[in-house]
C-alpha cells in the first residue's frame, strides 16, 4: 500500500520537467528572450520576419503584446496594433522608457536604451534587468526540481549507485558554477570598465539562468552530503549530531 | 559604482594559506580547517544567492525598493568571494573532483 503511494507520487512528481519543458517553450515561443526589437541578424539565432518589415517578430510580439497595457509610452499614443509598432520613432520610444523605468510592462525597448542602460556609470546598477526580465525562474527550478526527484527514483530502484548518482549533481553543479561565476565577473569587468556591447543582455540573462542551477544544484548538493555537512558543524562548535 | 576586487579576494586568499599551513604544520586537525572553509563557503553561498534570488524575484515582479543597490552590491561582493572559496573547495577535495571528470574505467588504466 504505501509502496504503491510512493511510486504513485513519485511519477506524479516526474512529470514536473514535461510541465516545466513545455510552459517553458511557450514563454519562448511567444516573444524574445531578452525583450528586444533586433533588425537582422539580431542579437540571438532566433531571428525570424515573416512579416517582412527587417525587424524581428519576437520582438515585435513581446512589444504589441505589452503595449496594449501601456500605450501611452507611444507619441501618438493612437495605435497598439503589431503593424504600427515597426512605424513609431524608437528614439523617442527610447526616452520614454527612461521616463517609465519603472513601468511593468516596459518591454518595447531598443538595443541603443539596453546598452545604456548597461554601463550607467552613474549607479552601477544593470537596469536593463528591469526591462521585462524573461527568466524563466519558476520553470527552470521545477526542471531541476524534477530531475533530481527522477535521478533520486533511478538511485533508490538501483538503476543508477550513488557515485554516478552524485557524480551527476556535481558535474551540474560545477557547470552552474563556472558559468554563474565567468559570467558574473564578465559583468563586473563590463560595469567597472564601462565597456558596451551588444552582449551585455545576454550576460545578464545566462548569468541568472546558470546562478538558478547553481543554486539548486548547491542545495541538492547539501542534501546528498548531508552527513559531512552535519559534521562540519560538530567539528566547529562541538555541537553533538542529533538528527536521524 | 565600481566594484570593489581586492576587498573580497585577498583576505580570503590570505585566511586559506593561513589555514593550510597551520594544518601542514600540525597546529590544527585537517577536519577543522575543512570545516572552517566549508562554513565561509556556506555564509557566501547564503548571502550572495540569498541576495541574488531575492533580487531576482523583485525583478520578476518589477518591485523596485531601496534595498535594492545594496543587495546588489553585497551580491557582487560576496559572489566574487564565493566563486574563490569554491576554487579552494575544489582545492581540498581535489581526488573527488578528479574522479568526477574521469570515468572509472580510465582510472584504472592509470
Amino acid at each position: 500500500m504505501n509502496i504503491n503511494f510512493k511510486e504513485k507520487l513519485v511519477s506524479a512528481v516526474s512529470t514536473i520537467p514535461l510541465i516545466a519543458g513545455v510552459t517553458m517553450s511557450s514563454s519562448c515561443g511567444v516573444s524574445c528572450p531578452y525583450g528586444l526589437s533586433c533588425s537582422y541578424p539580431g542579437e540571438c539565432r532566433r531571428y525570424t520576419d515573416a512579416g517582412g518589415d527587417g525587424i524581428c517578430d519576437l520582438g515585435q510580439t513581446s512589444s504589441s503584446s505589452t503595449d496594449t497595457a501601456s500605450s501611452s509610452t507611444y507619441d501618438d499614443g493612437s495605435s497598439t496594433s503589431s503593424t504600427d509598432s515597426s512605424s513609431y520613432d524608437p528614439a523617442s520610444s527610447a526616452q520614454d522608457q527612461a521616463d517609465t523605468s519603472t513601468s511593468l510592462v516596459d518591454t518595447g525597448n531598443t538595443n541603443d536604451s539596453n546598452a545604456s542602460a548597461v554601463t550607467d556609470p552613474g549607479s552601477g546598477v544593470d537596469s536593463s534587468l528591469g526591462d521585462n526580465p524573461n527568466y524563466f525562474v519558476i520553470p527552470v527550478s521545477m526542471l531541476l526540481i524534477g530531475l533530481y526527484l527522477f535521478t533520486s527514483f533511478l538511485f533508490t530502484r538501483g538503476i543508477l549507485d550513488q557515485q554516478k548518482h552524485r557524480r551527476i549533481w556535481n558535474i551540474l553543479l560545477t557547470a552552474g558554477m563556472a558559468g554563474s561565476g565567468i559570467t558574473g565577473i564578465l559583468l563586473i569587468m563590463i560595469i567597472n570598465l564601462s565597456i558596451k556591447t551588444a552582449l551585455n543582455p545576454s550576460l545578464t540573462f545566462w548569468h541568472v539562468e546558470l546562478s538558478i542551477l547553481m543554486v539548486l544544484a548547491t542545495v541538492i548538493h547539501l542534501h546528498l552530503y548531508r552527513k559531512p555537512f552535519k559534521n562540519m558543524f560538530r567539528v566547529l562548535f562541538g555541537i553533538k549530531n542529533n538528527w536521524h | 559604482m565600481v566594484y570593489d576586487m581586492i576587498l573580497p579576494i585577498i583576505p580570503f586568499v590570505g585566511g586559506y594559506l593561513l589555514t593550510y599551513s597551520l594544518y601542514k604544520r600540525g597546529v590544527i586537525r585537517k577536519s577543522v580547517h575543512i570545516s572552517l572553509w566549508n562554513l565561509i563557503l556556506l555564509l557566501a553561498f547564503l548571502i550572495s544567492g540569498g541576495a541574488g534570488f531575492i533580487l531576482t524575484i523583485l525583478l520578476e515582479f518589477g518591485i523596485s525598493l531601496p534595498v535594492n543597490q545594496p543587495f546588489l552590491f553585497w551580491h557582487v561582493e560576496l559572489g566574487v568571494t564565493l566563486v574563490l572559496v569554491t576554487v579552494f573547495h575544489l582545492h581540498t577535495y581535489w581526488k573527488s573532483t578528479k574522479t568526477m571528470f574521469i570515468s572509472p574505467k580510465r582510472r584504472d588504466e592509470h
